[in-house]
């Protein structure tokens, strides 16, 4: 059996799909009582005087980045869920500390989930196919209703164009984009060569490209 | 739309990055959220909310301290003999005699409860000692359980990690051989071109086989003439040869009348005057190669006029020189020459009776 990084009991009640159902469950409640357009430093008060549903309105709004983050650096996705429930874990325990004026939510969020995953590699080592620079670009990735009009545009156009791929070259570009795979790891989980993958990879920005120009998002 | 042309490579990377995170963000399965932690009546006090049953054991196990501490001290106070007691009590009044044992009453009695309560405290070291052991045990199995799942993990890594290299290894066989199978297709589509150029060969080829056969044909008549001439050639130097014989013994016949051999020749050269003869052609001979031919053929006539004709030594030794010096050739030269005169060519003429067939002679 595969090591998840779980306790046996957690494994044993399907700890992965529990935790995505219980999410999925959980984000369809939160959407009402949470609250999660107001202020953040709100959101923090209103959690530290003891609203319940102000630390569910916090874990709403960062768990899936967090989570991301995880998943993009290697770890199952029962290991994922655990560190996920770890990391709000620690974070509610130390709110307290946490100081506004030293900088937003996001990345003190951030470097606790860095921590916990330290953790886990100091006990085995980090894998090799996948890349930390896009996992850790996850934590940083921009909240959607903050984003410029424009920028939104380009990326559903660059979604659009993403589609017209072909199966074999969307399926390296998600693993590449969104796994956060290395060409490495891309290779080791299609079980096509390194070369085959960057000619691959490559094929897939030139057509993305080309599209693209032809929508006037590059020149 | 804010992209030049040098860097939307760059834009599409980042781009392709937002997508990427995004998307990975979005698609995440999200656990519950962990249970929140409980706020104190007064606001964000968690912190002591959560010590305060600890203080308050504290403070319990300090109190039945204190307790026992007080018991044991009015205990021995209860157990002092009289005579003990200060002066001042051995009259003692009433009220003060009834509120002192009403005091020792009520200690007795809490004493009694701290009696119950430390019975009830003594197990708790046991117990506590029993947990850790229980604990103690349940860590060592996790980390032998982490180390054996840590073991498999890596196998499987390097199983997988060895996979991955086979699989490399026969990509780079299957490249190789559709390369292989690539350039059969190309040579492939050249052979109609190659078997056009290999008919036109062979139809060359066949007349120039059909040429050599005839210039064959053409060699072997011309072989076949060549023998026939060469034929009539050896019978035209035979009769050549023996007109010229015949011609020579006439010559010495008449020059040395009943005379044979070296001596016969001796005396014709002597007769013809030979030696003197080719004196006055020298003078007057004007090419340098007739000059040095005089010169050689006036020094073997000079040799045979001297020869001692009746010693076998002395002719071997002149038919030698004559041999060597390879004079016959050059008198046939001289006489096919047209340069020369009647008077040169008729001294050459004679020289040659004389000298030629002096092997035969001897």
């Amino acid at each position: 059996m595969p090591y998840s990084g779980l306790p046996a009991v957690r494994r044993k009640n399907g700890g992965a799909l529990t935790a995505r159902r219980a999410g999925r469950i959980y984000l369809g409640g939160i959407r009402e009582g949470a609250r999660v357009d107001r202020p953040e430093t709100e959101t923090i008060a209103r959690a530290l005087a003891g609203e319940a549903a102000a630390y569910e309105a916090l874990h709403a709004a960062h768990a899936g980045r967090i989570a991301a983050y995880f998943l993009r650096s290697g770890f199952s996705r029962a290991d994922s869920a655990d560190l996920l429930q770890e990391t709000f874990a620690r974070a509610f325990r130390s709110l307290k500390t946490f100081d506004p004026s030293r900088g937003t939510f996001r990345p003190w969020l951030s470097t606790i989930a860095r921590n916990v995953a330290r953790k886990q590699w100091s006990r085995r080592p980090q894998p090799e196919h996948f890349d930390p620079e896009l996992a850790e670009e996850t934590l940083g990735v921009a909240d959607n209703p903050g984003r410029a009009a424009a920028e939104q545009e380009e990326i559903d156009a660059l979604r659009e164009c993403i589609g017209r791929l072909s199966e074999t070259l969307r399926h390296v570009v998600h693993l590449r984009y969104v796994d956060g795979r290395t060409t490495r790891g891309i290779a080791a989980e299609t079980g096509i060569a390194e070369a085959t993958v960057r000619l691959r990879l490559g094929e897939a920005r030139a057509k993305l490209r080309e599209c693209l120009r032809s929508k006037g998002v590059l020149e | 739309m804010t992209d030049n042309p040098d860097n939307s490579s760059d834009r599409l990377e980042t781009l392709l990055r937002q997508w990427g995170a995004e998307q990975a963000a979005g698609a995440a399965p999200v656990a519950p959220a962990p249970p929140v932690p409980a706020a104190p009546p007064g606001g964000a006090q968690t912190g002591v909310r959560r010590w305060a049953p600890l203080a308050a054991a504290a403070v319990l196990l300090i109190a039945a301290g204190g307790l026992y501490v007080e018991a044991q001290r009015l205990r021995r106070d209860a157990d002092r003999p009289v005579s003990h007691a200060p002066p001042a009590a051995t009259q003692p009044d009433s009220g003060r005699l009834a509120r002192l044992k009403g005091q020792v009453a009520e200690l007795t009695r809490r004493l009694a409860d701290s009696d119950g309560q430390l019975a009830s405290l003594a197990p708790l070291p046991e117990k506590l000692e029993q947990l850790r052991t229980q604990w103690s045990a349940e860590q060592a199995r996790h980390r032998t359980a982490e180390g054996k799942l840590a073991a498999e993990v890596a196998a499987r890594e390097k199983a997988n990690r060895e996979l991955a290299d086979k699989v490399a290894g026969s990509d780079r066989r299957i490249a190789a051989l559709e390369k292989q199978r690539d350039s059969l297709r190309k040579a492939a589509s050249q052979l109609p071109q190659v078997e056009a150029q290999l008919a036109a060969m062979e139809k060359r080829l066949q007349t120039a086989a059909a040429e050599l056969e005839r210039v064959g044909e053409l060699h072997e008549s011309a072989r076949a003439a060549h023998a026939a001439a060469q034929r009539e050639l050896a019978l035209v130097r035979a009769r050549q040869a023996g007109i010229f014989a015949a011609f020579q013994r006439t010559y010495l016949a008449a020059n040395a009348p009943g005379e044979d051999g070296l001596r016969a020749r001796k005396t014709a050269a002597r007769a013809r005057r030979m030696v003197e003869r080719c004196a006055l052609l020298y003078r007057r001979a004007g090419d340098e190669a007739n000059r040095r031919l005089l010169e050689k053929l006036e020094v073997v006539l000079t040799r045979l006029e001297l020869l001692d004709t009746e010693r076998a030594g002395a002719q071997t030794a002149f038919s030698r020189l004559l041999e060597g010096s390879g004079l016959t050739g050059q008198i046939e030269q001289a006489l096919a020459a047209t340069d020369g005169t009647d008077q040169m060519r008729a001294w050459l003429m004679e020289a040659k009776l004389i000298l030629i067939g002096t092997d035969d002679a001897i």
